[in-house]
């Protein structure tokens, strides 16, 4: 199935905050292959104009690094589901989620660590390896 | 010797990790290719990160700050070979929780003064935010001040929501201050020199809605002699509150749809669209979502308008604010109408406490503004609270339940007991055989008031 995911990027990698990150490049996403279709800029925008851009640009998905919890409450909101606290180079991130192996511990900032913390760096993984 | 030599380095550095982690700021240092070579103790707990998962990870996606992207204070020192001392900004935590800190930078070089790397310390701020919170009555936006969590959150996110121009739906039970959140949006936006208009569309039948909200054109209607604004041209570029929306009709749910849509609206009589630019705040004490199921709410119109949804809580739900409001109100009336009530009688606030406020913050007021005309000079009393409150209290019973009526006791006692000791709380909690944080505890709880004069300096 063919889906559409976003990637906040910082030159090759991924950005380390999305809060304050000004870049994401889209792809697509279909069985295990991935196509760059874009890139948007955010400038200045705030939470709620970086949301619905890309809503609007019909993304499903949204890989970032460290995000706050409202950012990602807005996110969800306009319809927008998040993977946060992923990094990388953001080729191997795209084609890991391409492939379902987006779950190796490479890929997870420090302190994210499955069995190691409470609170929702667990539960998002958890959730990651379900995909 | 060569031996001797490492073995005094390695003690080196066993010391100075020692004297790292007894610091209470957070320090890292870095190599040159920003891969993080120490991290302290202090780090640990301010970032929520292990150590070891720190050790050999570059530093933006450990540290997580709001300068990491375009910003870095230790890439600035680096290049420029100056320290930076103090900078603000704040980290994310794996939990997501945005920490406010500081930091100050230094380069490190090698005996021959090449650069290896640079060092990071940063100080948590949180307690200095929260007690400078604290200070000032609680959480504070606009108008409003809280202890309460769930408006906590709710201030939180209001000068985010205030920096956008979204559309906000604010959803809360009368009188739970949906009007006064409006315009804390307003005033922390970058309208807030802009007009703030606010609409109550409960109140006007669906002709003059659409003349008070559009305008008309003189020769309209009968009347309509000349020609009138409407409130969104009135608010231009600024904010407009539209009050009680779910109680609009069909016919005006469409009119808004295309104003929300289009941003464009046709006053009565006009052959002339005319264009708004105004924020849109809706705000109803009615459940949109049920409403839209019900279908008596377009689900279009809803989805326009719950872009950003504020949910307010109702008074029952943060009956720890009670002191904290009803402190403020008396102080209001106090200056209103030059008197100098002191407060409440404590079985009036354990009456507060019990009783579920239906018309939330408004009736608070109200009770408090009527109490004023009848009370002594000192405190209101129970016989100068409304009947309509006493009464529905007896009717619910509510002095029955296990729960009040331990408050009560425990009310009673822990003020018998502060005022044996002078309001000396340590030796108030000693004569009580409870620990002292329990005390205060139960003194924010119960909503128990103490003199200015708290008698901390009383030895007994």
């Amino acid at each position: 199935m063919k889906k559409q995911i976003a990637v906040s990027v910082l030159d090759k990698r991924l950005a380390p905050v999305f809060d304050v990150s000004q870049n994401v490049s889209i792809f697509e996403i279909e069985d295990n292959s991935t196509r760059l279709i874009g890139n948007l800029s955010f400038k200045d925008g705030d939470i709620f104009s970086r949301a619905r851009m890309l809503a609007e640009e019909k993304v499903e998905l949204l890989v970032c690094g460290a995000i706050s919890y409202y950012s990602e409450k807005i996110l969800n909101s306009n319809g927008v589901n998040v993977l946060p606290f992923v990094c990388g180079e953001v080729e191997e991130v795209v084609d890991a989620l391409a492939r379902d192996q987006l779950a190796d511990n490479r890929f997870r900032m420090p302190g994210c660590h499955m069995r190691k913390r409470r609170g929702q760096c667990r539960g998002r993984f958890r959730n990651m390896e379900d995909r | 010797m060569a031996g001797e030599k490492k073995n005094k380095k390695s003690d080196h550095h066993i010391y100075t990790d020692a004297i790292l982690d007894s610091i209470s700021d957070g320090v890292f240092t870095v190599d040159r290719e920003w891969i993080i070579t120490s991290f302290n103790r202090a780090a640990e707990r301010i970032t929520g990160i292990p150590r070891d998962e720190a050790i050999g990870r570059l530093c933006s996606e450990v540290f997580r700050s709001s300068l990491c992207e375009g910003n870095c204070a230790l890439r600035r020192t680096i290049k420029t070979d100056k320290p930076i001392i103090g900078k603000s900004c704040y980290i994310i935590n794996p939990d997501g929780e945005k920490i406010p800190i500081s930091v100050s930078t230094a380069v490190l070089r090698d005996r021959d003064g090449n650069i290896t790397g640079g060092a990071e310390t940063f100080r948590d701020l949180s307690e200095i935010e929260e007690l400078r919170q604290e200070l000032k009555d609680g959480f504070r936006v606009g108008d409003m001040s809280s202890r309460s969590p769930v408006m906590r959150k709710i201030f939180e996110l209001i000068p985010l929501i205030a920096e956008s121009s979204s559309t906000v739906l604010i959803q809360g039970e009368s009188g739970t201050g949906k009007e006064l959140i409006a315009r804390a949006i307003h005033n922390l936006s970058s309208r807030r020199d802009k007009p703030f208009i606010a609409v109550n569309c409960g109140a006007l039948p669906d002709a003059l809605l659409e003349s008070e909200l559009f305008g008309h054109k003189a020769g309209a209607f009968t009347d309509a002699a000349k020609d009138k604004p409407g409130r969104f041209t009135m608010a231009k570029d600024g904010t407009i509150l539209l009050d009680e929306i779910g109680t609009i009709t069909n016919t005006m749910q469409v009119k808004l749809l295309r104003v929300l849509q289009e941003k464009s609206f046709d006053p009565l009589g006009s052959t002339k669209t005319e264009l708004t630019n105004a924020r849109i705040i809706a705000a109803t004490n009615i459940n949109l979502a049920e409403a839209v199921k019900d279908g008596s709410f377009r689900e279009d119109l809803y989805y326009r308008i719950n872009v950003i949804r504020i949910d307010m809580p109702p008074l029952r739900e943060r009956k720890e604010d009670l002191p904290l409001l009803t402190e403020q109100f008396i102080y209001r009336f106090n200056n209103l109408q030059r008197k100098n009530i002191k407060g409440v009688q404590p079985e009036v606030m354990s009456l507060f406490m019990a009783y579920d406020w239906p018309g939330n913050i408004r009736e608070l007021e109200n009770t408090i503004e009527r109490a004023f005309v009848l009370c002594n000079p000192d405190y209101i009393g129970f016989n100068d609270l409304p009947t309509e409150l006493t009464r529905r209290i007896k009717q619910e019973n509510r002095f029955d339940d296990i729960k009040v009526s331990k408050d009560l006791l425990e009310y009673n006692l822990i003020l018998a007991a502060l005022e044996r000791n002078g309001f000396n709380r340590t030796a108030a909690a000693r004569d009580l055989g409870i620990h002292k944080s329990t005390l205060y505890r139960k003194i924010e709880r119960l909503g128990i008031q103490l003199p200015s004069e708290d008698g901390r300096g009383l030895k007994h």
